[in-house]
């Protein structure tokens, strides 16, 4: 949670260089995504850098980390309001919500954060291309959507775990629960 | 990991399997028809069945051409002009209830069964 409710230079250092980190992930794994069974899907290292944010920063702060890294996303890789774009908003959008209400309430460890997100974001994302094509055929996609959620979610949120369990400011508040 | 996140975890499988059998369940069916969309409007309704060879389809669309390939089992996206080539890569579909959607170019393949499109007398426009 937040100490303050100010941004101190100090917090924009950092956010600054977890959004670096979040872009160069996920580029990094657009170049591995053959991977994967389902043509288009991630395995969403960069929502690993979401959920820490999250812990780390709270709500308000996680929201415009996001924000940025969605619109620099779009600027870098898909281009602003594409379809692409759009999908990949309504994704992030859906998933950060339920996140954000997952880990204000601690309902979970990251694990279920992670897979939380990961649900979410395909929910979002299957939401997005229905309403532009029209068509609800597209639920079809669900289980294999969910099927790759899950091991994706696992992995996400298990490596945020990793990095918060070592990152001294969340270990000093004594909030991190195994 | 918490006992929240194996109940979470069992409660999304459980969902994704009910999922597979609410919309893929559809059994190797011999007559299926694919039907093809642009922007919602169904421009071509093809009877697999009766498919003897390798087609391929080119459908004109905002960016160019978009090449739908099929054969007696299945449908596929042979080529697209969109930029990230999802309906390219899924491969093919053989089973009714299966999608390929490009929607940057707004083109939608699906499979359905007959008994299906049987159930309209008449659609009026």
């Amino acid at each position: 949670m937040p100490s303050s409710d100010k941004l101190t230079t100090r917090d924009m250092t950092q956010l600054g260089i977890l959004l670096a980190a979040a872009i160069a992930l996920r580029l990094a794994e657009s170049t591995v995504a053959y991977l994967l069974p389902l043509p288009g899907a991630h395995l969403g290292l960069a929502n690993t850098v979401t959920i820490i944010v999250l812990y780390l920063y709270g709500t308000h702060r996680a929201a415009l980390f996001l924000t940025a890294r969605v619109i620099l996303t779009g600027l870098l890789f898909t281009g602003l309001f594409s379809p692409g774009f759009n999908i990949g908003l309504g994704g992030a959008t859906l998933s950060f919500l339920t996140m954000a209400v997952a880990v204000t309430h601690n309902w979970f460890s990251s694990i279920g954060v992670g897979v939380c997100g990961a649900f979410f974001h395909n929910c979002g994302q299957i939401l997005v291309a229905m309403v532009l094509m029209r068509t609800t055929s597209l639920l079809s996609y669900l289980p294999i959507l969910i099927a790759i959620g899950i091991p994706t979610g696992i992995f996400t949120g298990l490596l945020a775990g990793v990095f918060l369990k070592r990152s001294p400011s969340y270990r000093k508040e004594g909030n991190f629960h195994e | 990991m918490r006992k929240n996140d194996l109940l979470l975890i069992v409660a999304m499988a459980i969902l994704g399997v009910l999922a597979y059998f609410f919309f893929l369940s559809g059994k190797k069916q011999s007559n299926i028809v694919l039907v093809v969309r642009r922007d919602r409007q169904v421009i071509r309704r093809i009877e697999l069945q009766k498919v003897r060879t390798r087609t391929k389809l080119p459908i004109p669309v905002d960016d160019g051409e978009l090449i739908i390939g099929y054969n007696q089992d299945g449908a596929w996206v042979e080529s697209s002009p969109c930029p990230d080539k999802v309906c390219v890569r899924q491969g093919k579909i053989t089973r009714p209830g299966e999608t390929i959607a490009c929607v940057p170019e707004k083109i939608l393949l699906t499979l359905t069964g007959t008994e299906k499109e049987n159930d309209h007398d008449a659609i009026l426009r």
